[in-house]
């Protein structure tokens, strides 16, 4: 009785955690406020609602202020609509397959996608350093010229930092992930915060936050799929 | 003695390491929140007000709008970011390092103007370099006696 009694209770956790990890998060959607910042000379508060679906794979803005309009990001194309007409198209790298949310509903945070074959990393060193793990990512020896080493910090088990350093080993860029909220079981941070040194003593900051954070939403089907250069 | 010493260098130097790593993952809260304080401000009267356009804000709050530079579309901002330059490396050090094939791949990677020029700076600043230290070079080949 008790052997099975142990055997159903390991069977049904067992199925637990085999569902909860089928679990699938495709879809994310918030609203955001971008709130950037280029030493004294300029700034700029964007806001709006933000749609992505992974399986997709269109980083939709629905962009409020400071002008309504939608920026679509797709394959390597950019589009910027206005009331229903598109108004610009530009090249950009695949940032859509690439972007956080991406990562996010995947559940690749945590490495920041660089532990992925064919990334151009490898992991070098882990430090376990007070409440943080840093982990310490250099370029293969064909980019080292290009590229620089990445420090990846994670706390409590999340995605906490980043660093981006040149091939010089100067910072370029450091990105902050906090204030991490439960939604639906994923772990969202409602705070990103980037500085990019753009030179010396001149840094370009931004913050990013996130409210009303729907994960796996049906109801904007559309937005998610914006119609865009004939997809 | 000397092993207490070469023990106590080794931490010190391991110490001096993990912290170097760790230091750069401090952010100071309040100098950003300072350095954000007007456009928190202007988010709070923003947000939750859809109506609101960047025209009625210049005449209602022209003084915030002043102080804080703020931007009437997207170029700078939500489109800027998406137009940083290739690989986050910027364009001045693509054309430096790599001269007309920096060039080339902000050129063909970004479409955009500012940051080829950008990269065009680089390329001359690099050129300008080289010919300088090849003219003291040569100065100082024809000095030798």
């Amino acid at each position: 009785m008790k052997k099975r009694l142990l055997l159903s209770l390991f069977l049904f956790i067992m199925f637990l955690s085999g569902s909860l990890s089928a679990q699938d998060y495709y879809r994310f959607t918030a609203e955001f406020v971008i709130k950037e910042k280029l030493e004294d000379e300029a700034s700029q508060l964007i806001t709006g609602n933000i749609y992505f679906d992974k399986y997709i794979k269109k980083l939709v803005y629905d962009v409020q202020f400071p002008e309504a309009s939608v920026i679509v990001m797709h394959d390597t194309l950019l589009y910027k609509i206005k009331e229903g007409i598109v108004q610009e198209i530009k090249s950009i790298p695949p940032l859509a397959e690439n972007s956080v949310f991406y990562q996010l509903l995947e559940g690749k945070t945590k490495n920041f996608g660089l532990d992925v074959p064919g990334s151009g990393y490898e992991l070098k060193q882990v430090e376990k350093i007070d409440a943080q793990v840093i982990s310490t990512f250099e370029p293969v020896e064909e980019l080292k010229s290009i590229f620089g080493t990445v420090h990846i910090s994670v706390r409590e088990g999340r995605l906490y930092g980043v660093v981006i350093k040149d091939s010089e080993g100067e910072i370029l860029n450091k990105q902050f992930f906090r204030k991490y909220i439960n939604v639906s079981g994923l772990q969202v941070p409602s705070e990103m915060i980037s500085i990019n040194f753009l030179q010396p003593d001149k840094t370009l900051k931004k913050i990013t936050t996130f409210r009303d954070i729907r994960i796996n939403e049906n109801e904007n089907d559309f937005m998610y799929n914006y119609p865009v250069g004939g997809h | 003695m000397k092993k207490i010493f070469l023990t106590l260098l080794f931490s010190l130097f391991a110490f001096g390491i993990q912290a170097s790593v760790s230091d750069l993952f401090e952010i100071d809260d309040a100098a950003l929140s300072e350095e954000f304080a007007s456009l928190t401000q202007l988010e709070t009267i923003v947000v939750g007000h859809s109506d609101l356009t960047f025209e009625s804000l210049i005449t209602e709050h022209s003084d915030l709008m002043k102080s804080i530079h703020l931007q009437s579309d997207l170029s700078n901002g939500l489109l800027g970011f998406y137009f940083e330059p290739p690989l986050g490396i910027p364009s001045f050090v693509w054309g430096f390092c790599l001269g007309v094939a920096g060039l080339a791949v902000v050129y063909f990677m970004t479409e955009d103007k500012e940051e080829t020029k950008k990269a065009l700076w680089g390329c001359v600043a690099s050129a300008a370099i080289s010919t300088a230290f090849y003219v003291v070079y040569f100065v100082w080949i024809l000095s030798i006696p």
